[in-house]
């Protein structure tokens, strides 16, 4: 049963790898996360294939996607719903919004107003949203993979601490290599292979992977390095402040299904440090400004610190 | 202010009771019961039964407290005053124990009032138990250092005994170099302990009580032989004045007259030494003939060695002996008067007596004491239980009651001597004593006390001469228990000590237990007495260069080990498996391969696999194992991983570290 | 600088500490050994002498060798213990992690990090700031620690907490070990929040009310809410209606249409630092409410924006204003 999934998981993947060439990592971290039950946050420039991978993602997995394109005049009824008096039953009727699906790719999140960022960070934190005084149950599984332009592009509203915390992961797609670029450049566009990728996984399957991934050992020696890992984000006079009690749970979580991943039944540190930066990157603040890519020389630095054998 | 934690305050009150314990046999008994009445009151407030003493009722406590002290000790200032109002301050303070001050205080008193225990006790239980309840108010002290949260009560306990085991490594140093100088300045004795020996004067009768004590008198190791038991006189006192009654010492006035001492001997002297036992009195003992006095005291007259001062602790001294010697060959005019002196008119038949013999022997003075010594032989018998007698006393003794003990057998001869005209007097000390094979000594005790007669020849000077031999020679070849052991009035005041010449076995236990008291003595009581001969054998020679020494290289040596072992940290029991792979993974950081912080033994692994391709195997099998014990849940591969870190460590061991 | 500011310290402990101070390099971790270490007897060690010496005289007065054992024994264990409070210090390991930022007038706490030299207890360590309160704390069971130590913050800016002070007295209290570390740790102290009545408008250039008034702009449009009694005129979606779809009322956000900035030159009255305590307060304020907000000094701008970390560059650069010149 675990074979088979893991089986699939691993088609899933090759799949994607061949629309989305020389990502594998990203790929990899992108299927974890959403393995992991946790919305992904994907940031970088325009035009990187961050929309690519998220339709991807909803193709191989089987879920039902909607796309929203989040502009600076959207308003929180866009996404959740409204609902509209039909006259000829004399009652109110809620019309969903897009947020009605199995995964909503929400296009340049940080284009938005903080109203609006925040009624959708709603829905994913709670799993339901409220128009009118009802709830209304979105359906399961449900994951939101967000894309957001680099915060110092102008026009945004950079999402506060808080939101940010709702995600995850964080995770960039960056520069493709040369030697991909020009295959990129021989080969054409690679986005019109997006409707022929087949379905490997069911959301059914998601769920029963879910579950295997919480049997994954943790041995007291990787607790304790967590551990460790997460109370030097606390006191190192590096961080302004340290990772969340939430953030270290999805820390543990991440690193689970990563190991699931690699076929194994039990966590090794390895698996946490993979998984280190993607999930703790938004979450934690330099103590000053030590410029762009703050978060991968902070965790290297942390990695570098702490040492894995206590 | 600390307040002090429950742990904190009940250490205190163990070692409130334990420093308190070895004073219980002579503390007044209302102190007694002060000193266990306060804890109890500690205890009502402490557990919230009782308020806070108000002050009015502090000072009416401390009021009858100086009271009762000044009433039971009304003219003694002695050291037991001092101790009770020591141990009554204690008793005071228990009430309120609150904050570390209070603590120190009694804490610090205890530790004095623990050593003022020694002045009434000094056996080897009593220092063991001075140990012991040093450990509790060291654990006491710790105690109120300790985190108040923390109600462990072994912990000071461990860490007092930690810090007394070094200790007592550095105490026999201090106490084997440290100078014994004497006292500063004199303090009086507490009298109870001190018990009377021979007694200045002798009146047939007095003597008796002593022959009935076993307590011990002294103790004597000798240089050479030890003397056959005829020879083991030891003379005390000399005797020369009679009032009829009471046999004394010469007056003062008088013995300033009396010719210095002229002992003439070819023999070689017998070197000994004697732990004598606190009397309270100033004369000590020493084997017929003393040639020297002892250390702190003189040779009177008679030839008997006298202290300056009272013995009112066990004292050690050196001495020699000449067993084979002419005693004042020659006699002064006032010497002669002297003990020739006889009181007026008394014990007229005794003086016909003595006439006649000398008429019928003539010149020969030898003649005269083998007939008294017949008489005594063949009419006397030897008791430890004579009839009192009045009126003549010689008379009675001589003509009526004819029995008697040594000193009414000595003092019998004397007389008759005196009256012949021989200058005598009765020398009084200890005859026999109890040799110890084992541990080579002399064990005297007080039922050894004896008296004997010395009469003067002209050229050959005094002559000792035992008229109890006479009569019971056995009491001077054997010892005194053996000889009375039929005699119910013999030990009649120790009914245990009868008990013990019952059986073998506990006879030997008995001189097993003597032999460790005698040593326990003479070497730790009395270590004054052997510090010079001990150091000189350890140094050869003693000065200041090797005294240094002495002391400095033990204590060097001590607290070296101290400090590698308080500062090298507690040697837990380390995990092999932890200690091995440290060895391990500094080989591979001794030849520039260092593992990251973030590498765990996996990643590790892999990375030396690659740059030492020889071990590869050897290295994966070490991850394996490492990852099943470490991440996998799976303890029982530990003996695996311990073979796996080995063989790594042997393959590694194979390539060579750069220079 | 707060510790600066001192008259150098003129008294011998002073003068010592100042030297033991300086002879070591400000370090973030110090492992304590003995070159650091000062030991010396404390004042119930230098009684525990003075009953050294009753006992010596007792037992040369009643030349009592069992007495002389027992003053030979205790100063053993006086000996003895010396190397057990050196021991109890030796070894540890001080790592300064971070000062905690407050406001004037709080403590500020600083994050100290304490390990245990390996398989060595270190018990009743008491550590404090020059002039501040000890805490004492174990390292037994646990072989790391971390310590809040608190300092009072009586002025604003960057504060210094002078060098900490390690010390102990265990086992028997008859010695004092110590040491002085220069951590090199600082806390910012921000101005101390002041309430008042009503800020003044913000900033020279359109400058709006910094109350926070609604005011309605296109894009603070949020939804549609149904017409209750009472609902202004104004407010109702006609062209819902005109759809037949009944009456509803237009909902705005309740943002601010323009920025907020907090402007130096509006505030008048006060001292400097009285305005500085006021901004603080609407700064404080605003963030709470999530409203974006921008901060003027002269010399200073930071453009509008919400969060923390806006909060903590503008308490930064409050805290630190006129103060900067002194570093």
């Amino acid at each position: 049963m675990a074979d088979s999934l893991l089986r699939g998981v691993e088609e899933a993947s090759r799949s994607l790898e061949k629309v989305l060439l020389g990502k594998q990592q990203q790929i990899r971290l992108a299927l974890t996360c959403l393995l992991s039950q946790g919305h992904l946050l994907i940031e970088d420039l325009p035009g990187m294939g961050k929309t690519t991978l998220a339709h991807g993602l909803a193709r191989v997995l089987g879920l039902e996607d909607q796309r929203v394109q989040f502009t600076s005049d959207m308003l929180p009824a866009d996404i959740i719903g409204v609902s509209v008096f039909e006259p000829s039953s004399g009652e109110f009727r809620f019309h969903a919004g897009p947020v009605f699906c199995q995964l909503l790719l929400a296009d340049e999140i940080n284009r938005t107003t903080p109203k609006t960022q925040s009624a959708l960070l709603e829905a994913m934190e709670e799993g339901q949203v409220t128009a009118d005084g009802h709830s209304y149950r979105l359906p399961k599984p449900f994951f939101v993979i967000a894309t957001q332009n680099p915060v110092t592009q102008f026009g945004t509203f950079p999402l506060p601490e808080s939101q940010l915390d709702r995600f995850l992961m964080r995770i960039s797609l960056g520069y493709p290599a040369p030697e991909v670029e020009r295959q990129l450049l021989l080969g054409g566009d690679t986005r019109s292979m997006l409707d022929s990728l087949p379905r490997s996984l069911t959301p059914n399957d998601l769920l029963d992977i879910q579950q295997h991934c919480s049997q994954v050992h943790a041995s007291s020696s990787v607790i304790d390095y967590l551990q460790r890992l997460i109370q030097f984000t606390r006191d190192s006079e590096l961080f302004s402040y340290g990772v969340s009690p939430r953030g270290g749970l999805a820390l543990l979580r991440s690193a689970r299904t990563w190991a699931w991943l690699d076929g194994r039944t039990h966590l090794v540190p390895e698996d946490i440090q993979q998984v280190l930066e993607p999930v703790i990157g938004h979450r934690i603040r330099p103590a000053e400004e030590i410029g762009s890519h703050a978060g991968k020389r902070l965790v290297n630095e942390l990695l570098a610190q702490v040492d894995v054998l206590g | 202010m600390k307040q002090l934690s429950r742990a904190a305050v009940l250490w205190q009150l163990a070692a409130f009771f334990a420093t308190l314990a070895p004073h219980l046999s002579w503390l007044p008994f209302w102190l007694i019961a002060l000193a266990i009445i306060t804890p109890g009151i500690r205890l009502m407030i402490y557990s919230g039964r009782w308020p806070l003493p108000h002050w009015s009722v502090k000072l009416v406590l401390v009021l009858a407290v100086i009271g009762g002290l000044l009433l039971t000790f009304t003219r003694e200032t002695g050291m037991a005053a001092t101790v009770s109002l020591l141990i009554a301050g204690l008793a005071l303070k228990m009430i309120e124990i609150y904050h570390r001050r209070d603590a120190l205080v009694l804490l610090y008193v205890s530790l004095f009032v623990s050593g003022t225990a020694f002045l009434f006790h000094q056996s080897i239980l009593m220092a063991l138990y001075a140990l012991f309840n040093l450990v509790l108010i060291i654990a006491a002290l710790n105690s109120i250092y300790q985190d108040p949260l923390r109600n462990d009560w072994l912990r000071p306990l461990k860490r007092s005994l930690r810090l007394l085991g070094f200790a007592l490594p550095l105490m026999l140093v201090l106490f084997i170099v440290f100078p014994r100088i004497g006292p500063l300045w004199s303090v009086p004795m507490n009298q109870n302990a001190a018990r009377s020996g021979l007694s200045d004067q002798m009146a047939p009768g007095d003597i008796s009580r002593l022959t009935r004590s076993n307590d011990l008198a002294f103790r004597a190791t000798f240089d050479g032989a030890v003397p056959p038991p005829q020879q083991r006189y030891w003379r005390s006192m000399v005797y020369g004045n009679y009032d009829g009654r009471t046999w004394s010492r010469v007056s003062r006035g008088d013995q300033f007259r009396l010719a210095d001492v002229e002992l003439i001997s070819d023999a070689t002297p017998l070197a000994y030494e004697v732990v004598f036992e606190a009397s309270n009195n100033p004369w000590l003992v020493a084997l017929d003939q003393p040639s020297a006095a002892p250390a702190g005291s003189f040779l009177t007259k008679g030839n008997a060695p006298l202290r300056y001062r009272p013995v009112d602790r066990r004292i050690s001294y050196q001495s020699s002996a000449l067993l084979d010697y002419r005693l004042q060959p020659d006699l002064t005019d006032f010497d002669r008067e002297i003990y020739l002196q006889l009181p007026e008119g008394s014990d007229p038949r005794s003086r016909e007596l003595a006439e006649r013999w000398r008429q019928e022997s003539g010149t020969d003075d030898a003649a005269i004491v083998r007939r008294a010594f017949e008489l005594f032989n063949a009419e006397f018998t030897y008791t430890l239980t004579p009839p009192q007698l009045s009126g003549d006393r010689v008379d009675a003794f001589l003509f009526d009651s004819r029995q008697g003990f040594c000193g009414h057998f000595a003092g019998a001869l004397t007389f008759l001597l005196r009256s012949a005209g021989i200058p005598a007097r009765v020398v009084a000390g200890y005859q026999g004593g109890e040799w110890n094979e084992r541990e080579a000594y002399l064990t005297v005790r007080q039922y050894d006390a004896h008296a004997w007669v010395e009469y003067w020849q002209q050229d050959e000077g005094w002559i000792r001469v035992d008229p109890t031999a006479a009569v019971a020679p056995e009491r001077v070849s054997q010892q005194a228990d053996q000889l009375f052991a039929d005699d119910p009035a013999f030990l009649a005041d120790t009914p245990m000590a009868r008990l013990q010449f019952g059986n073998a076995w506990m006879l030997d236990i008995r001189r097993q237990i003597d032999a460790l008291n005698f040593s326990w003595n003479r070497w730790v009581l009395n270590y004054q007495g052997q510090q010079m001969q001990l150091l000189k054998d350890l140094l050869g020679e003693v000065n200041l260069t090797r005294l240094a020494l002495l002391f400095i290289v033990p204590f060097v040596l001590v607290m070296a080990l101290v400090a590698w072992i308080q500062l090298g940290g507690r040697r837990r029991p380390r995990d092999p498996l932890e200690r091995a792979l440290e060895r391990l993974l500094d080989g591979f950081a001794k030849r520039g391969y260092r593992r990251e912080s973030r590498e765990s033994i996996q990643a590790f692994s892999k990375r030396m696999a690659s740059d030492f391709p020889s071990m590869a195997g050897e290295l994966r099998a070490l991850a394996n194992c490492d990852e099943a014990v470490r991440y996998a849940a799976r303890p029982d591969g530990r003996k695996a991983l311990l073979a796996a870190i080995k063989a790594c460590y042997r393959a590694l061991k194979t390539i060579k570290a750069p220079a | 600088m707060f510790w600066a500011d001192r008259k150098p310290g003129f008294s011998l402990a002073q003068r010592l500490r100042n030297w033991s101070v300086r002879r070591f390099p400000r370090n973030r971790t110090v492992k304590l050994t003995q070159k650091r270490i000062y030991i010396l007897p404390t004042g119930a060690g230098l009684g525990f002498c003075v009953l050294l010496l009753l006992l010596l005289l007792l037992a040369i007065n009643y030349e009592n060798n069992l007495a002389y054992a027992l003053t030979f024994l205790l100063a053993g264990i006086f000996v003895v213990s010396i190397i057990h409070t050196f021991g109890n210090l030796a070894g540890l390991q001080v790592s300064a992690q971070a000062g905690r930022p407050c406001f004037r007038g709080d403590k500020a706490g600083f994050s100290l990090q304490l390990t245990a030299a390996p398989k060595r207890d270190h018990e009743q360590l008491s550590l404090c700031w020059e002039g501040g309160v000890a805490q004492t704390l174990d390292l037994t069971e646990e072989r790391m620690l971390q310590v809040e130590l608190a300092c009072d913050a009586a002025e604003r800016g960057w504060l210094d907490p002078g060098p900490l002070l390690v010390e102990t007295r265990f086992p028997l209290g008859l010695f004092r070990a110590w040491t002085w570390i220069d951590t090199g740790l600082k806390a910012l102290v921000y101005p101390r929040p002041v309430s008042c009545a009503a800020p003044p408008a913000g900033g020279g250039e359109g400058g709006a009310e910094v109350t926070g008034i609604k005011s309605r702009g296109p894009e603070d449009f949020q939804g549609l809410a149904r017409f209750e009694k009472g609902g202004s005129l104004n407010q109702v979606a006609w062209k819902v209606y005109a759809r037949g779809q009944g009456l509803h009322l237009k909902q705005y956000a309740g943002t601010v249409s323009e920025e907020i900035w907090l402007d130096w030159e509006s505030w008048h009255n006060g001292t400097v630092e009285e305005k500085l305590s006021g901004i603080c307060f609407w700064a404080l304020e605003f963030h709470q409410r999530e409203q974006p907000y921008g901060l003027r000094l002269p010399g200073l701008i930071l453009a509008p924006a919400s969060g923390e970390a806006q909060r903590q560059r503008v308490l930064k650069a409050l805290a630190l204003y006129g103060r900067e010149q002194q570093e």
